[in-house]
């Protein structure tokens, strides 16, 4: 192995059936590197080894479960039965969910094992896994910058050789954009290709489970373990599983690529100009056609983004309100005044449990959204935005008749410094530009590594060529920057095809 | 002096949906279990969970709206009604909001002189899930029962043009039959799966603007909301007629003392921020769940008592017992009604005579054993064969529903059942005439008094006659057969 950090489904797949290895020993190697890095990175809410080795003896190779045998990491939004599940927010802390995500259940049946729930931004909100009730995750590449987020800790676990394979829910880019900035392949499936079912709902209308992934092949094998029918989720699509490997190394000299124009805007970070020109100069040589494409209605996504998930979850998070799950002041003692521990009614139980249980942004985002849904405001706002998320899905739909794949810089920025961006909430907000398209359309979109760029102590100065293999232990300066690539919905097929092909000369 | 003020009454009416589970779940709806052992991460709004529309529940909900006459949309759409209350698991119930099942409908109704008539507007029909139940409990606290949580409801919503208490009594014993009938709900007042609520404002006759709206709510029973509008209106009307305001409020139905007490003002507007339910997707109310909703129109129940009334000459009364539920089972509740028609219309019966021994005697018998009549082995050509030998003097009326009664118990053929207990009526004229001679001769004082004139008293003799034959003699005959013999005699001195 060229370093744990490198963690390859595939590559391990293989070892198991040549019996040059043995599951025991991946989930110890695994452990090790949990061992020696976690406290620097802290990527995972809770470690679950005891159970990934759990009649580990009795483990025999299976045809039928390539997989079987290999460790994963899921986003603590996702529900395992039996293993705490609190969004990183004080207001679940200690709930276990006595079911699992239908997700997590077809990784367990498939025969993965599961080793910890990674970190993430409160309820998925956040760009940079800060806004963690359990503290900050840090970059593998640098941990002095953020993994991105929300799903940081999924993103770092990948990146850092703790496991190949983590989950993570991709609600307005929170798959993507901590893929790119930890250096993986991260995907959001097509919304209602996956199912839904025990995933803790951050925006129930932008919500998507996604793997992250050191390739772009493991990303495939993965999403074909999780997709296909349920009946426990009805905005699924139900249509059976597709075989991604038919086609995933035919090349992409058949499809039109369109770059999205806005790629080398003045709000994009100089270094990420860069490095996307090249990755465009690429595709110039290997599509079958390149365009510049612009949607119209793209500076109106960000806006009718923050109206729409916020109203959402001002209602998804209602059901928190310190009974059922979490910390709760007590009622107030007869005779004794009103403290900030105690509650003199109701409704004062409700406002002192939530206050105290949801940290600053989800206290924001809730606050936007009750804020928009009110009567005398939901025209002007709930009901704007969604006409915005209609024309952008029309405007979309047309545009698919020009071009296969569209590519952009999934970031506008490579990682950034911790607490640099927590400072002015509608800063981070700008960070989401690329990744917001995809959800409010439905779109699939995959977000690969489309180069390195080196810092040095005054901050990123120049791209380099490749990063190297054994990044933790052996400190390198350099940062990965993310490309992303989108298709029409459901044409999963073409987006993993043309992603596997950059990915095979250029990683 | 003191004004006239019109009432403006609308009636929303809540009734529990007669489907095996949950709304949006696949907990059972059975009732009376032991608390919080129906539910599941659905229903108890656990983090994660989805709900799943229950496609029984949507079809019911169409049936009821096709019933109300009303417009279908081609798509209805769950919403969400954002509120905190503790038997409120998800801090929103999913409802429906902009596109309801149905919408501008009307019931029908039997007016005051048994015609068929368009009753009153409906507003809409929407689904919606029920809240927990609460138990407060004093100082040991409150109580939660999730079984109730999730429950498929249907609301039904008039139009605000009820006047007075015995109009809304009307209209929801018409909504109680229809929903019942069309087996949509038990709809049964009394265990809580059909609740309703009024709002009722009074205006200045003639102004043409509708006055402060106040709610009533706990109403278990058609008395309570008769007497509660009849107080509501007597109680606004005095504020009104002394010059005061009415102030929005919701006020309480109290059984004990006969009156509705306030409850709480309602200054504001209530914020419940409805939006779209993003976890369902739209429903599309066209092909195959309109065909499962379908239903024939001719059975709403109104329509069929006025079929009984108007096309097989069945009196009224008789026509609303046959369609008031009661002697047949839940599944059969078209039986007492089918049952004449098909003795009338098949096996040519008479309409009326008919009708009076459903409602006479099967009721009668009903009431006695706590039989339904479909339990019995009693026959619409049974009851065929009864009626025709009563037109055709073969059977006494008495023996009629002697008869009948018997073979509702027991069964058997009319004629093996009239011949063994020696119902068949005397017509052979030797025979009556025998009995007439033998009958005047043991008179021979009332046949005195007749032949003087008072020939009235011929009735006591027809009576004796009777009883002598034990009810077999035809009464009409033996009659003419004594006016012929006594007054004949008279004439001939």
């Amino acid at each position: 192995m060229d370093g744990l950090n490198d963690l390859k489904m595939e590559k391990l797949a293989d070892e198991l059936k040549r019996g040059a290895l043995h599951p025991r020993n991946l989930i110890q190697q695994c452990n090790k590197q949990v061992d020696r890095i976690e406290s620097a990175i802290n990527a995972l809410n809770r470690e679950t080894f005891d159970r990934a080795v759990a009649r580990i003896d009795e483990w025999q190779y299976d045809p039928a479960r390539p997989f079987s045998g290999i460790p994963y990491v899921q986003k603590d939004n996702i529900c395992t039965t039996g293993i705490a599940t609190d969004c990183s927010s004080m207001i679940l802390q200690g709930f276990v969910p006595p079911y699992a995500a239908t997700v997590d259940a077809r990784a367990l049946q498939a025969g993965f094992r599961l080793i910890g729930k990674s970190n993430m931004d409160e309820f998925s909100m956040g760009s940079s896994t800060e806004y963690s009730a359990w503290g900050p995750t840090m970059n593998p590449w640098d941990t002095g910058r953020v993994p991105g987020g929300s799903s940081g800790g999924s993103a770092a676990a990948v990146a850092s050789g703790m496991a190949p394979l983590a989950f993570g829910s991709d609600t307005g880019g929170s798959v993507r954009q901590p893929a790119a900035f930890c250096g993986c392949v991260g995907l959001r499936p097509t919304y209602g290709r996956v199912s839904r079912w025990g995933l803790i709902a951050f925006a129930s209308s932008l919500d998507q489970i996604g793997p992250i992934t050191n390739t772009v092949r493991d990303a495939a094998h993965a999403l074909m373990v999780i997709e296909g029918p349920d009946e426990f989720d009805s905005t699924l699509v139900q249509r059976p599983k597709e075989n991604y490997f038919e086609t995933i190394e035919n090349g992409m000299s058949d499809l039109r690529v369109g770059v999205l124009d806005v790629s080398f805007a003045d709000w994009v970070d100089t270094r990420v100009k860069e490095s996307f020109e090249k990755n465009v100069a690429w595709f110039d040589g290997h599509a079958k056609s390149l365009q510049e494409i612009s949607i119209k209605s793209f500076d109106m996504i960000l806006a009718a983004y923050y109206i729409i998930a916020p109203a959402e979850v001002s209602s998804n998070l209602a059901r928190f309100d310190g009974i059922q799950y979490g910390p709760s002041v007590d009622l107030k003692e007869e005779g004794k005044e009103v403290d900030e521990n105690t509650a003199a009614d109701l409704m004062d139980f409700y406002r002192k449990n939530r206050g105290q249980g949801f940290g600053p942004e989800v206290t924001r985002r809730i606050m936007l959204g009750t804020f928009a849904l009110s009567s005398g405001y939901y025209d002007a706002y709930y009901q704007r935005a969604q006409k915005v998320r209609s024309r952008l899905r029309a405007e979309m739909d047309k545009l698919w008749t020009d071009v296969d794949v569209i590519i952009s810089p999934t970031s506008p920025t490579p990682p950034f410094m911790l607490e640099s961006a927590t400072v002015d909430p509608y800063e981070m907000y700008q960070a989401d530009r690329f990744v917001l398209m995809q959800a409010m359309a439905g779109c699939p979109a995959i977000s690969v590594n489309g180069g390195w760029t080196e810092i040095d102590d005054d901050g990123v100065t120049k791209l380099v060529k490749s990063k190297r293999r054994n990044c933790f232990g052996k400190y390198t300066k350099r940062l990965p920057i993310g490309l992303q690539l989108t298709t029409a919905p459901f044409m999963e097929g073409n987006l993993l095809r043309a992603a596997r092909t950059f990915e095979r000369e250029h990683v | 002096m003191i004004k006239d003020y019109v009432p403006t009454i609308g009636i929303e009416v809540h009734t529990q949906l007669k489907t095996d589970s949950k709304m949006f779940c696949g907990c059972s709806t059975s009732f009376g279990n032991r608390p919080n052992t129906h539910t599941c991460p659905v229903c108890l709004g656990m983090p994660g969970s989805l709900p799943r529309v229950n496609r029984k529940a949507v079809v019911l909900g169409l049936k009821a709206a096709r019933a109300l006459h009303c417009a279908i949309p081609p798509i209805a759409q769950f919403a969400r009604k954002n509120y905190f209350y503790p038997d409120l698991p998800k801090g929103y119930q999913i409802t429906m909001y902009r596109f309801p099942l149905g919408t501008e409908g009307h019931i029908d109704l039997m007016n005051e002189h048994d015609k068929l008539s368009k009753g009153r507007g409906i507003e809409r029909v929407h689904l919606e899930e029920d809240t927990a139940k609460l138990f407060h409990e004093g100082a040991a606290g409150t109580y939660i029962d999730f079984n109730r949580a999730g429950l498929p409801l249907l609301e039904i919503v008039s139009k605000p043009e009820i006047s007075s208490g015995s109009e809304a009594v009307r209209y929801l014993k018409e909504l109680k039959r229809l929903l019942w009938f069309l087996d949509i709900s038990d709809a049964n007042m009394e265990e809580g799966n059909l609740r309703c609520e009024l709002n009722i404002s009074l205006s200045p006759e003639d102004s043409g603007v509708l006055g402060t709206r106040v709610e009533v709510k706990n109403l278990n029973s058609f008395r309570a909301v008769e007497h509660a509008i009849e107080f509501e209106i007597k109680r606004q009307t005095k504020i009104l007629a002394g010059g005061q305001k009415i102030r929005m409020e919701t006020r309480g139905w109290d059984e004990n003392i006969d009156k509705t007490v306030h409850h709480r003002f309602k200054e504001t507007v209530s914020e419940y921020r409805y939006f779209p339910e993003p976890d369902l997707p739209n429903l599309t109310l066209e092909g195959d769940i309109m065909n499962e909703s379908a239903f024939d129109l001719n059975n709403i129940p109104a329509r069929r008592v006025s079929e009984l009334i108007d096309r097989f000459g069945v009196p009224p009364f008789g026509a609303n017992l046959m369609m008031s539920g009661t002697g047949v089972s839940e599944e059969n509740p078209y039986y007492m009604a089918d049952f004449l028609i098909e003795a009338i219309d098949r096996h040519g019966a008479q309409g009326t005579q008919t009708a009076n021994l459903i409602t006479g005697t099967v009721f009668e018998f009903v009431n006695k054993t706590g039989r339904m009549l479909d339990e019995t082995d009693l026959t619409p050509k049974m009851l065929a064969e009864i009626t025709k030998m009563v037109s055709r003097d073969e059977l006494s009326i008495t023996n009629a529903k002697k008869a009948l009664n018997l073979l509702l118990e027991h069964g058997g053929k009319v004629k093996d059942v009239v011949q063994r207990e020696g119902f068949v009526q005397v017509t052979d004229e030797d025979e009556l005439v025998t009995l007439v001679r033998e009958v005047m001769e043991e008179n021979e004082q009332i046949v005195e008094t007749i032949r003087k004139g008072k020939e009235t008293a011929i009735g006591a003799l027809v009576g004796e006659a009777m009883k002598k034959s034990k009810g077999q003699a035809d009464p009409r005959r033996v009659n003419e057969l004594l006016t012929e013999l006594i007054l004949f005699k008279r004439n001939q001195t």
